[in-house]
């Protein structure tokens, strides 16, 4: 509902019916309309990403080569061109530019993105013990990377013929992610 | 300042002051209850004179998300310009243009000026006509920001075979996701966050000849 027509149209009776629950049952899972306006943003947030975690976790423990992990990143999380993703980041996109005019969903989300982060954290920490990355690397800086590219990816939105040709965007990112990796690695 | 054919920039005072009302009554409750009527009174114009500018409600809805889009946009691209200029020809100046300018998580302006434009982008989602307004104006920032690649490239700042479509896409990427500190607790400190962005960039130029010792 909130995608079809916007925050200042959600009527929670119209979403009872359309869940076919009791507006109090409604009430019980969530306090008031704000705390379900502010649970359905964090899930906008938050939706995929955790998998997205979960996937780069499975990927550096299990016995995934370097060249998987590279393709995790820049196939999957930074490709401009899919469509899943597309969607994904723009609906990041409007729940950050909404915590502006919202502090109590600025915190919700700070405290989402503490739990995403201490995870892609960890994941990163084992990719470092796996000499896959370079342990000079700042873990902080770099698991904040991580999610700052294919969130920003999402500028594709707007750029129509303008946008890199797939091979060259890949390469470009092979490049600057290689130069992350220790000096002893076998590079692709 | 260089003439350019954007709409935004040819307008008058009146105009600017049209959109800022928008966009202020926009920010403080949403662009459904955007009435023009209310806008011309913030910007102390009559309503008439404000359909000169724009054609209807909606379209300045648009202009205002335009504006959210390129504002600050268009003075970074002149400063990389400039920096990679003739005149100024340094690469620690270009690095640090990006790095501490662009790309810093922590400047209060450059996180407000970086969700506006995730707001005005979230917004041309449902909106084709916003769409195609940012697509062209886009296009225009994209040029530029090559044109500096491959200024950059021929002063031997930028590898040679380094594609400027993806150099200029990634460097708008970058900032533009950096606006994701704002719900970032744990942020990593300002010094990781230079080292780590300078060591990525820096596999972007050239290998000199190493001078050679006597």
């Amino acid at each position: 509902m909130l995608e079809e027509s916007g925050e200042s149209a959600f009527r929670v009776t119209e979403l009872a019916r359309r869940c076919d629950v009791a507006v109090s049952l409604l009430y019980h899972y969530f306090r008031d309309r704000d705390g379900l306006l502010a649970a359905a943003r964090q899930a906008q947030f938050v939706a995929r990403i955790d998998e997205d975690v979960a996937k780069m976790s499975r990927v550096v423990t299990d016995d995934h080569s370097l060249a998987d992990v590279l393709s995790m990143i820049i196939d999957d999380f930074c490709d401009p061109r899919n469509e899943e993703r597309r969607l994904l980041r723009l609906d990041r996109m409007e729940v950050l530019a909404a915590t502006r005019h919202d502090p109590a969903l600025r915190d919700r989300l700070t405290r989402a993105q503490a739990e995403l982060s201490a995870a892609i954290c960890d994941a990163v920490d084992k990719a470092k013990a796996d000499g896959m990355l370079d342990p000079r690397v700042d873990t902080k800086a770099f698991s904040f990377l991580l999610e700052v590219i294919p969130l920003g990816t999402g500028l594709s939105e707007v750029y129509g013929s303008q946008l890199p040709d797939d091979d060259k965007w890949k390469e470009l990112l092979l490049r600057i992610l290689v130069a992350l990796m220790p000096p002893s690695a076998d590079k692709p | 300042m260089p003439n350019r054919a954007a709409p935004l920039d040819e307008m008058s005072e009146a105009g600017r002051s049209i959109l800022t009302a928008a966009r202020d009554i926009i920010e403080e409750s949403g662009p459904n209850s955007l009435r023009v009527s209310d806008v011309a009174e913030r910007a102390g114009v009559a309503v008439g004179l404000l359909y000169h500018y724009f054609d209807d409600r909606d379209d300045l809805i648009d202009a205002v998300r335009e504006a959210q889009f390129l504002a600050r946009i268009e003075a970074d691209i002149a400063d990389l310009a400039r920096k990679v200029g003739p005149n100024e020809l340094d690469t620690t100046a270009v690095l640090k243009v990006i790095i501490d300018d662009f790309s810093d998580p922590r400047s209060k302006k450059r996180r407000d000026f970086r969700l506006d434009r995730m707001e005005a982008l979230a917004a041309a989602r449902y909106n084709p006509e916003l769409t195609k307004r940012l697509v062209e104006a886009q296009k225009r920032l994209s040029a530029s920001i090559r044109k500096t690649i491959e200024n950059a490239k021929a002063d031997g700042i930028v590898a040679p075979e380094v594609d400027a479509h993806a150099l200029a896409f990634f460097l708008e990427v970058l900032p533009l996701g950096t606006g994701l500190a704002t719900v970032y607790a744990d942020m990593p400190s300002q010094e990781a966050w230079r080292e780590l962005l300078l060591r990525m960039l820096a596999s972007l130029i050239p290998d000199k000849p190493t001078p050679k010792k006597k």
